[in-house]
């Protein structure tokens, strides 16, 4: 009898062992995550103009409900993140998560491989029962997997990943003003292919007189360089590179789509050719010789008062006047106003590209050493990755049901849900402008640096969804233009990715001082300072060796290689 | 008689007139940039940037003020700036005019230690994380006491008002009362701070100075932007501009309401840059005039006498 009364007192106390172990994460379903309440800080960054109350943003309150882990929040707001987070990374006070997707690659190097702040993630990653969602992911996003891996192998961050169907104008936004081109015969920007094309418009535009005061005060292009000449060598330089076959994000390092290889810019000839007709340009005035000593707002003036018709500003409203863009909007992205220039090629015939960033990015929830449960934190983000919870992030709680696997929004409860805040808020306050944007900045996600996390299928599809929030959004006219004119030729930049060690070492040696080298030569061959013939340009190759340019190519070139041949 | 005053010569003449417009001169270059910031502020923010308002205002337009004002983050910068100012300065002056009366006493025991120990902070301090760490380990992070309580004392302030106390105050007057009968804190409260109007309106002004015009400690210390004082904010919108077209690569993916909005947002900070210049200003500004002659004594009242 005691043998058996001992028996069973032992077989129970074994069971209850069993059931303690693996008690806190919850693995049968994605939600809740855990079993027993667990608290988790956030280090969250927010864009002070746009914030509302903790209490008020839906989708953290939908995740601590359906989750079940309580989220303590470190707000930190954009203006201050660069001084608060050298603070915290250096006095050791961690929060448990960094939901940031602002960090710079070498940060995470330093951060993450160096000083082990930021604890490796693959374990967690490659645990396909602690993440199906991730896991999922990435099947459908290799190239993210890839790409988010340090040199040793580790991943320090989770990425988001964007769908096929993100439209958006993405890489440069070169627009003209249509009445300007209408003057000179053209109906709109698909009617100027290359680049002679573009000179010879830029040319007319000039001599044209469009705002018939008899004086020939137009300025074709309008644009600045930037007190650093990043804006110029991206938006100036950059684009003309584009169409000379380099696909490039600031002008420095490029894809060259015509040999297959990717390097440093200057290097090659393409750039030579780019700065002959940008010296052209600024020696004819077709555009602005004032670009070197303006400013952003000083162009926009310039545009402000109609002296001006053609831009390739990220933002194509600072381009023109109040009225004129709202005309714009209100022909929902049409033709009429401003007109979309198509990307251009150097001979006529040849297929022209257009560089677009990747559809991922790096990095945006990083666990730091202080975290006593990363695989709760994990989970957590895991169910990030589920199309629903990460839709909601985006947009709020509306879109789709179930049936139609969340991606077309048709059958949405238009009666009880919190958009109906949106359109209740811009009738009381009056504000028919409240931007759905900065809205849902301020009711549903708040954070300001991680616009989409996890997978963003919703873009693309949001013709279908509610068109008062997001009108005069994307309408389907912008996206049919963008499909036309841009997307049937993108290709990419160059990946973000992560370098090895020692490629490391000479990047951070060398790329500063080259880089304001050549842009400040840049400057000066197209102002016409130093004359550009074959001679000067081989001087300038040459002084290029001086800052250790060729080894800095070498980096760029077999980085690209190795990704090529890993993807 | 007729007048009472010297004849002036005619190269003295020359010399005030002389003397006349180099001062008007200095005063034009230095009332200008306020009077450029006023007809600014009431221009069209795209007139300004081109250059064309120099005396006179360029197409009249209120809404940099209007925009200013419909802000509620800007309404709460400026209470949270007065509050700070008015709480701070109290506080510095209850810490700094005791400590200073005391250090003024020539029987304070141990008075050169403890001036030494107060010089030696004027020179070396911790550093910036130190400081953090310390404030939170106080628990004082991210609360309003953070910006007011370590800001009480400004050894410099102190050493000046001691230098008044030991002039204003001497030993005899001292002697006078304790044989009276008055206690240390009778002497204090009724007979070296009545005295010491002077030397308390200084300290109070550049204490009150001081804490309308930083940013930096609540950049530090407050991640509550309900909390910030109005520096903060006006930094806040006016960087925001520059560092949006910064921000390159984030722009390439940004989507179209993003970009309405950051467009927005960049027309509106261009508009309300001089008119929150102005409005930050305004309150020193308008107290300046009342309150000039003590800045002017206090600049000298550190100074020993004979």
């Amino acid at each position: 009898m005691k043998k058996i009364l001992a028996l069973v007192l032992a077989l129970m106390l074994c069971m209850s062992a069993a059931v303690a172990e693996g008690s806190l994460l919850n693995m049968d379903s994605m939600f809740p995550v855990v079993n027993e309440p667990v608290e988790l800080e956030f280090c969250i960054v927010y864009d002070s103009s746009m914030y509302g109350e903790w209490e008020d943003l839906w989708w953290w309150h939908y995740m601590e409900e359906n989750t079940g882990v309580t989220i303590v929040p470190r707000l930190i707001a954009k203006d201050v993140w660069k001084e608060q987070s050298m603070i915290m990374l250096s006095s050791g006070d961690l929060p448990d998560v960094f939901f940031y997707g602002g960090w710079s690659p070498a940060e995470i190097y330093e951060y993450g491989l160096q000083d082990g702040i930021f604890i490796p993630l693959t374990e967690y990653v490659n645990d396909a029962e602690l993440m199906p969602n991730l896991t999922a992911a990435f099947e459908m996003y290799p190239e993210a997997k890839a790409g988010s891996a340090l040199p040793d192998g580790n991943i320090y961050g989770l990425p988001f990943m964007m769908s096929d169907y993100y439209v958006t104008a993405s890489g440069y936004r070169a627009q003209w003003h249509t009445a300007w081109l209408n003057d000179i015969g053209i109906e709109d920007g698909n009617g100027i292919e290359t680049l002679d094309e573009f000179y010879n418009a830029l040319l007319a535009i000039r001599d044209a007189d469009h705002n018939g005061n008899g004086q020939a005060d137009e300025i074709p292009w309008s644009t600045y360089w930037g007190t650093d000449g990043k804006y110029g060598m991206n938006y100036v330089v950059g684009y003309i590179l584009n169409a000379l076959g380099l696909a490039t994000g600031d002008g420095l390092v490029a894809v060259n789509y015509n040999t297959g290889e990717a390097g440093y810019a200057p290097m090659m000839e393409e750039y030579y050719d780019a700065l002959v007709f940008l010296n052209k340009l600024y020696a004819e005035g077709l555009i602005d010789t004032d670009m070197f000593s303006q400013t952003d707002a000083d162009m926009c003036a310039k545009f402000g008062a109609g002296l001006s018709a053609f831009s390739t500003h990220w933002n194509p409203g600072g381009c023109c006047t109040a009225e004129e863009w709202d005309a714009h909007t209100a022909d929902n992205y049409g033709d009429t106003v401003l007109t979309y220039q198509k990307p251009m090629v150097d001979v006529k015939g040849e297929t022209p590209i257009q560089g677009v960033s990747s559809k991922h990015g790096m990095n945006v929830f990083c666990i730091t050493m202080a975290c006593e449960n990363p695989e709760v934190a994990m989970r957590w983000a895991d169910s990030c990755y589920d199309l629903k919870t990460s839709m909601y992030y985006r947009c709020g709680p509306i879109f789709g049901s179930e049936d139609d696997d969340w991606k077309i929004g048709l059958s949405v409860d238009l009666e009880n849900h919190k958009q109906n805040e949106y359109h209740e808020a811009r009738e009381i306050t009056g504000e028919t402008d409240l931007s759905g944007y900065q809205w849902i900045q301020c009711h549903i996600n708040s954070s300001a640096s991680v616009g989409y996390f996890g997978l963003d299928e919703t873009l693309g599809h949001r013709k279908y969804v509610d068109p008062l929030m997001y009108e005069p959004g994307i309408a389907p006219q912008w996206t049919d233009n963008y499909t036309r004119s841009i997307a049937p030729y993108e290709v990419d930049l160059y990946p973000n990715m992560y370098f090895t060690e020692e490629q490391n070492k000479v990047i951070e040696l060398y790329k500063t001082s080259l880089d304001e080298y050549v842009i400040e030569m840049t400057a000066k061959f197209i102002a016409g300072e130093n004359t550009l013939n074959e001679e000067t340009w081989a001087e300038f190759q040459k002084s290029m060796e001086a800052y250790n340019g060729a080894e800095y190519n070498t980096v760029l070139f077999d980085a690209y290689e190795t990704y090529k041949a890993n993807a | 008689m007729k007048k009472n005053q010297i004849r002036r010569s005619f190269g003295d003449a020359v010399f005030d007139w002389i003397n006349l417009a180099l001062l008007l001169l200095v005063v034009v270059l230095m009332l200008y940039p306020l009077y450029f910031t006023v007809v600014a502020s009431l221009s069209d923010p795209y007139a300004t940037a081109r250059g064309e308002t120099y005396f006179w205002v360029k197409d009249f337009t209120l809404d940099a003020y209007r925009n200013v004002f419909i802000n509620k983050q800007i309404w709460s910068g400026y209470a949270n700036s007065i509050f700070y100012t008015v709480v701070g300065t109290a506080w510095a002056l209850a810490v700094t005019i005791p400590c200073a009366y005391a250090m003024s006493r020539k029987h304070l025991k141990g008075a050169g230690i403890l001036m030494g120990m107060f010089v030696f902070t004027m020179y070396f301090s911790g550093g910036l994380i130190p400081s953090y760490m310390l404030i939170k380990n106080l628990g004082l992070f991210n609360k309003r006491l953070a910006l007011i309580l370590p800001a009480g004392i400004s050894v410099y302030n102190m050493i000046v008002a001691r230098t008044f106390y030991r002039t204003n105050f001497p030993d005899d007057l001292y002697e006078a009362a304790k044989i009276d009968g008055c206690c240390e804190f009778g002497i204090f409260f009724k007979i070296a701070v009545p005295v010491s109007g002077a030397i308390i309106a200084v300290i109070a002004l550049f204490v009150a100075v001081g804490h309308w015009n930083s940013y930096f400690s609540a950049l530090l210390y407050l991640t509550d932007n309900s909390k910030w004082p109005l520096q903060l904010i006006l930094r806040g919108i006016l960087i925001q501009n520059q560092n949006m077209s910064m921000d390159l690569n984030a722009l390439r993916s940004a989507t179209m309401d993003q970009i309405e909005f950051m467009q927005k947002k960049a027309r509106m900070a261009e508009a309300m840059k001089y008119s929150l210049i102005f409005i930050s200003s305004a309150p020193l500004l308008v107290a300046y005039p009342f309150v000039q002659k003590y800045f002017v004594k206090g600049v000298l009242i550190g100074s020993i006498k004979g």
